[in-house]
């Protein structure tokens, strides 16, 4: 009987210990939520559409009446390179005439430390194709597709007034030409995803960078449509680089 | 086998026999709670775009055949006269007739052009001025409206249920004979959703059916490119943004527009952008059917705007390349493509037209 239970034992107790204990310094393990907040300045005031006025490094004053936009390629990159990176690529519309518009919002991302946030401005050449998202089609979004434009959808139309309401812009971006004028913006920022948690990150768009740096762009330079213009698309392109800030990054 | 144990069996049986009976399966005309389900619709909507999910209404056959004799059907006006179909003459895809304004069952005049019904279902305003944000909205309005059907809905509710063949399509719609106001405008909605243009010479074009003469090529090109800029407010398959735009009509609108709906200044003079499909059907043109021909259309936009307050940024940027008005060979080319995009088979189609007896 002894010898019995000292055999149970030498079993049961190693087994107990395996089921009922596992290591003891990990927590609750799976997926948290990012949410990425789009907001809009001009030089550190909010946006106003339709009512704002402002001026850019060009000494242009104008208003804005529309500002819709695409991002896509969303990708967060963990401290420890062995670790996977996040990736989402669904396209995401903003638009200032819509709060609704305002967040992106990403389930089922891996818990962990991530120290980069990147995403595309706009959708990259190989994805940016007509019909591939039908969202963006009813959005009025769709790039022309009849040549020498061949077709896709816009990364951005901006449009107003200015020189108090006598001219217009169109500051429409886009695969000009089938050339691709997306780009990536990334910021070295650490983004800590906890399980069951929702981090938020709330970047800024400030408009007038679009117009400023390092290209200084006068709307009496470009006062018409600049949809098949690559000299100008790439013109924005470049000042694209630092449209974007993070103001915030919370967890809840 | 014991004869209890038999008993029991049999009485389980019979009890299951009941059940079945009472439950589901069979159109049983006397019972108002005892419709099935109605049937799931599919549509076709090849070389458009995927409907937009409606879950508060979703499209079924028995809603949508419901909805089409609703449409039909002049017990929705005041006198009897006077239907959805009067004023949305699908001959002249689902506009009215070529009027400039609508007349009512009393003969009051309306104070807009009819806008046609084509391809609502991706619609995300109605009316010109957007004041209805889904179908239903849209069709509660024009019954009760006393310079239209001039029909109180708590009048329209008692003629319907009265009717000896509405309660039981109600029933088969929405599971039971209970007639509302819901259900009138949620059935007109799914029925409304189904009128889908997507065959038009453009269409057939598009799929390789066809090719387009050299005057339709360079009308198409020029819709589509920064000089013609039609594509930023009638782009897409579905020839509309659906935005509100101020186009330049008049320097001081008589019509507000989006005014009405959003107390916004800005928003004075805007209205909503109408598909261009089967525009040569639906003439006069414009919120208030100003212009008779699609000629006068292209004339506006080539020098006739007018330099208002509002108009949309999009009309004021120099028409490159050296914004000169468009030339006779450009006003032709653009009038041939806009004729492409009138479809013979949405106009013909016999599933949108009145329900057989």
């Amino acid at each position: 009987m002894s010898r019995r239970i000292l055999a149970l034992a030498a079993v049961g107790l190693p087994l107990a210990f395996a089921v009922g204990c596992g290591d003891e310094s990990s927590g609750p393990t799976g997926p948290g939520t990012l949410v990425i907040n789009f907001d809009h300045m001009v030089d550190g005031s909010m946006l106003q559409l339709n009512t704002g006025s402002y001026m850019n490094a060009a000494g242009n004053t104008y208003s804005v009446g529309n500002l819709e936009y695409v991002t896509s390629h969303f990708h967060l990159h963990p401290e420890d390179h062995d670790d996977p990176e996040f990736e989402s690529d669904e396209p995401h519309y903003r638009t200032e005439a819509d709060a609704s518009t305002r967040s992106l919002t990403l389930t089922d991302v891996p818990a962990g430390s991530y120290h980069e946030l990147s995403f595309v401005f706009g959708i990259p050449g190989a994805d940016n194709v007509p019909g591939a998202y039908p969202g963006l089609d009813l959005d009025g979004m769709a790039w022309p597709n009849v040549p020498p434009m061949q077709g896709g959808y816009h990364y951005m139309r901006c449009e107003g007034t200015w020189d108090a309401g006598s001219g217009g812009f169109l500051t429409h971006t886009g695969p000009s030409m089938g050339m691709d004028f997306s780009f990536e913006v990334s910021f070295d920022t650490d983004v800590v995803i906890s399980t069951g948690e929702t981090t938020t990150v709330t970047l800024y768009m400030n408009v007038n960078n679009w117009y400023a740096n390092p290209n200084l762009y006068d709307f009496m330079d470009h006062d018409g449509p600049i949809m098949g213009n690559t000299a100008t698309q790439l013109l924005l392109q470049q000042n694209g680089g630092d449209v974007f800030s993070i103001a915030s990054v919370t967890t809840e | 086998m014991s004869t209890p144990i038999r008993t029991v069996l049999f009485g389980l049986a019979g009890m299951a026999a009941l059940a079945a009976a009472g439950c589901g399966g069979g159109d049983s005309g006397t019972d108002p709670g005892a419709y099935p389900d109605p049937d799931p619709l599919v549509l076709d909507t090849t070389g458009l775009l995927p409907l937009p999910e409606t879950p508060d209404n979703p499209l079924t056959v028995q809603g949508v055949e419901l909805g089409r004799k609703l449409f039909h059907d002049p017990i929705l006006s005041g006198d009897d006269t006077q239907s959805c179909a009067s004023c949305h003459d699908q001959a002249f895809a689902f506009s009215d007739h070529g009027l400039q304004f609508s007349i009512g069952i009393d003969g009051s005049v309306g104070t807009r052009n009819a806008p046609p019904v084509i391809n609502l279902a991706w619609a995300r305003d109605f009316f010109w001025a957007g004041r209805a944000k889904t179908l239903e909205d849209q069709a509660v309005q024009p019954v009760p409206n006393p310079i239209e059907m001039n029909l109180p809905w708590d009048q329209a509710i008692p003629k319907l249920a009265a009717h000896p063949d509405y309660p039981a399509m109600f029933g088969r719609a929405f599971g039971d004979e209970e007639v509302t106001q819901d259900r009138v405008v949620k059935a007109i909605a799914q029925f409304e959703r189904t009128i889908i243009s997507r065959d038009s010479r453009w269409d057939r074009k598009q799929r390789g059916e066809l090719m387009f003469t050299d005057p339709e090529k360079r009308g198409e090109q020029l819709f589509f490119s920064e000089r013609g800029d039609c594509f930023h407010c009638h782009g897409s398959v579905l020839f509309t943004d659906n935005q509100m735009h101020n186009n330049g009509l008049d320097m001081v609108s008589a019509d507000p527009g989006r005014f009405d709906v959003t107390g916004q200044e800005f928003d004075r003079g805007k209205f909503r952008s109408p598909t261009l499909r089967n525009i040569e059907l639906t003439a006069p043109y414009m919120h208030d059917g100003r212009f008779n021909t699609l000629e006068e259309v292209i004339d506006h936009y080539s020098d006739g705007v007018q330099d208002t307050p509002n108009l949309d940024p999009l009309l004021l940027v120099p028409r490159p390349p050296d914004d000169s008005p468009f030339t006779a060979q450009e006003k032709a080319d653009l009038l041939a493509f806009l004729l492409t995009l009138t479809d013979p088979v949405f106009v013909a189609n016999p599933d949108y037209g009145p329900p057989g007896p």
